[in-house]
């Protein structure tokens, strides 16, 4: 197997390109070579340097009449290149020590894979290293939102040349509209969470600052406008204020969507008030929804009071109540909720939450309607307005994403700000396809207070299901108001039992999340 | 026997239980989590397995260890549970009954 690393050269600082040069050459032997081509400098000051370097065995430089733009430049290393794979290095950042062998032994390791990533750090012009971004294991979601793929980013030398390589069109985000053409058709892509690559932030580059390239974050929105053109998803893409895409989804059908919603009949205070719980739920439903195909299943305890009943009842005529009589068991609720619903969507809601947009499910269907989509939730807020969860991450346990963090922040590399895979989502407010639902054998009833939903989306995700947490759906969800916050214990040894290899293990979607939030490394 | 005369009994063919649907639905979501938890059991004792015959202490020796030995046991009562629940009446009856299991994945 060969890697061919290509460089398109412009005009490079001389002092940065040699500094890569003597960081790959050591690295180069008979399994990796390096393509640079210099697309019609104006400088002449590393004129020398490439000629020097296009002495060693394992390079080759092309130096063109004209300037192609990166685009062209790189397509003509890439015609060049002999390799089975194509890594791409730009003309002043850095790669580890240890790149080429890594790449190579990862290759060896998943010979299907036909993109590759590595995580990636910043350098400052002091060689000082920082802003290191763990990247999630594949997420074709956040890839529609965000090149988390970047550097160092090697695919299949076929695959590039089958899409024709990169387009000038794009160029500011060319590589973003390869990674995106290139995924739509790889059988692989695997992740190396080690950093392989140094973004050297120069003040021109958008290593140092989003606002250097405009052009480029323009380019973005278009690519991934023709990336859903070409899947066949409905959206408008657009840019968002923090230079990442937002895509507008909306449904392609209206399917009926059954909530189900499993309750005591408890009152509690909300905002200082005392409000029975499941009918300011209903009602906030009822009321706020745009969505009309709908119905509401409330399983509700026998002993809950018959005022509540007649009061839901005559709430909304599309309220269906199921008695529930035995020791509370959340699991066998909703499953008995899912049970009596018709709907092709069920959405298990808490009765302590409470909608605060009407079109939450409209934002949520479109995700569902991907075949690879096991579950889709809204981000849940407290009613002092900071987040209470925005899906789960594993680190020694689970947790809530992005729990007591104030609404406005974004969270690392901008992960609270779009939608994106999680590990897991709570089911206070959750919506599934009720043949996925089926598949993996509702909630399991081993767990009845606790990690339920824990144990369901590690259900979905070993049937190959993704989990996705869109900040487009929200919702209040006035936290264990009405069940004693104390965990069983017997729970914990269950959850433990049955995936201990997955909570204990770095997150999939969030490695470290903790760490990337407070900025630790 | 059914007699509606004083003279004169048939034999009377046993009536079928009532099945509730509900019921059944809700046993083989069971079923269905048992299933997926031990398979979710086993891989993680395969993850248990691996590590320790990675482990550089484990790997020059020509016999396992006792845990080696412990764990690969487990592995296979794993797996035996997994083919006597599908033989089970129940996960038999959900398969008919149930949609067919297709990757949904591909759509």
């Amino acid at each position: 197997m060969l890697i061919s690393f290509v460089t398109p050269v412009f005009n490079p600082p001389p002092w940065a390109l040699k500094e890569l040069g003597e960081n790959l050459i050591s690295q180069l032997g008979d399994d990796c070579e390096w393509i640079l081509v210099d697309d019609g400098s104006t400088s002449q000051e590393h004129h020398k340097l490439l000629q020097l370097l296009n002495r060693y065995p394992s390079v080759s430089v092309r130096w063109l009449d004209e300037n192609l733009g990166i685009s062209g430049a790189t397509n003509c290393a890439i015609e060049l290149a002999r390799g089975d794979f194509i890594a791409f290095v730009d003309q002043d950042d850095l790669l580890s020590p240890d790149a080429c062998s890594v790449v190579r032994n990862e290759l060896h390791d998943q010979p299907l894979t036909d993109i590759l990533y590595s995580d990636e750090d910043k350098i400052d012009d002091d060689g000082r290293r920082y802003g290191r971004f763990r990247k999630p294991d594949w997420s074709p979601e956040r890839l529609r939102h965000q090149n988390y793929l970047s550097h160092l980013t090697v695919i299949r030398s076929d695959l590039v040349r089958s899409v024709g390589g990169l387009r000038s069109d794009f160029d500011g985000s060319q590589d973003f509209d390869l990674v995106l053409r290139c995924s739509e058709k790889a059988q692989r892509v695997t992740h190396v969470p080690k950093v392989l690559y140094h973004w050297r932030s120069l003040s021109t580059s958008t290593a140092a600052t989003p606002e250097a390239k405009p052009t480029a974050h323009v380019a973005a929105v278009r690519a991934v406008q023709e990336h859903l053109d070409r899947v066949g998803l409905r959206g408008n893409a657009f840019l968002m204020e923090n230079y990442y895409v937002g895509v507008d989804r909306s449904p392609a059908s209206h399917p009926l969507v059954s909530i189900v919603i499993p309750s005591r009949g408890t009152t509690a205070r909300i905002s200082g008030c005392a409000v029975c719980l499941v009918e300011n739920c209903v009602a906030s439903i009822v009321e706020l929804s745009t969505y009309e195909n709908y119905e509401i299943i409330v399983v509700l305890d026998t002993d809950a009071d018959d005022e509540v009943r007649n009061r839901l009842l005559t709430i909304d005529s599309r309220v269906l109540i199921v008695e529930f009589d035995g020791e509370f068991n959340f699991s066998r609720k909703i499953n008995l909720g899912v049970v009596k619903s018709r709907g092709e969507v069920v959405i298990p809601l808490n009765d302590d939450t409470q909608v605060l947009q009407p079109e939450w499910i409209e934002q949520i269907l479109p995700y569902l309607e991907e075949p690879d989509v096991g579950t889709v939730a809204p981000v849940l807020f407290l009613e002092d307005g900071r987040i209470q969860s925005a899906g789960h991450f594993f680190q020694d346990g689970a947790h809530h994403v992005g729990a007591g963090l104030a609404a406005s922040d974004n969270g690392p590399f901008g992960i609270l700000s779009f939608p994106a895979e999680r590990s897991g989502a709570t089911f206070a407010a959750v919506a599934i396809r009720r043949e996925v639902y089926e598949q993996v054998g509702g909630l399991s009833e081993e767990f009845p207070r606790a990690f339920n939903d824990v144990d369901f989306c590690n259900k979905l995700a070993q049937l190959g299901f993704r989990t996705i947490v869109t900040p487009k759906a929200v919702l209040y969800h006035f936290e264990s108001l009405t069940r004693d916050p104390k965990v069983d214990e017997s729970e914990v040894r269950k959850l433990y039992e049955r995936w201990r290899h997955v909570i204990t293990a770095p997150d999939e979607y969030l490695p470290h999340f903790w760490r990337q939030c407070y900025g630790i490394e | 026997m059914d007699c509606n005369s004083s003279t004169e009994c048939r034999p009377v063919r046993p009536q079928p239980l009532p099945l509730d649907r509900e019921e059944l639905e809700i046993e083989l979501f069971r079923s269905r989590d048992e299933f997926i938890a031990l398979r979710a059991r086993l891989a993680q004792s395969e993850i248990e397995v691996k590590r320790l015959r990675e482990s550089a202490a484990l790997k020059y020796f020509t016999s396992p260890t006792e845990h080696l030995d412990y764990l690969e046991g487990l592995v296979k009562d794993l797996e035996f549970q997994i083919l006597e629940l599908k033989k089970s009446t129940t996960w038999r009856i959900g398969r008919f009954i149930m949609s067919p299991i297709r990757l949904l994945k591909r759509g």
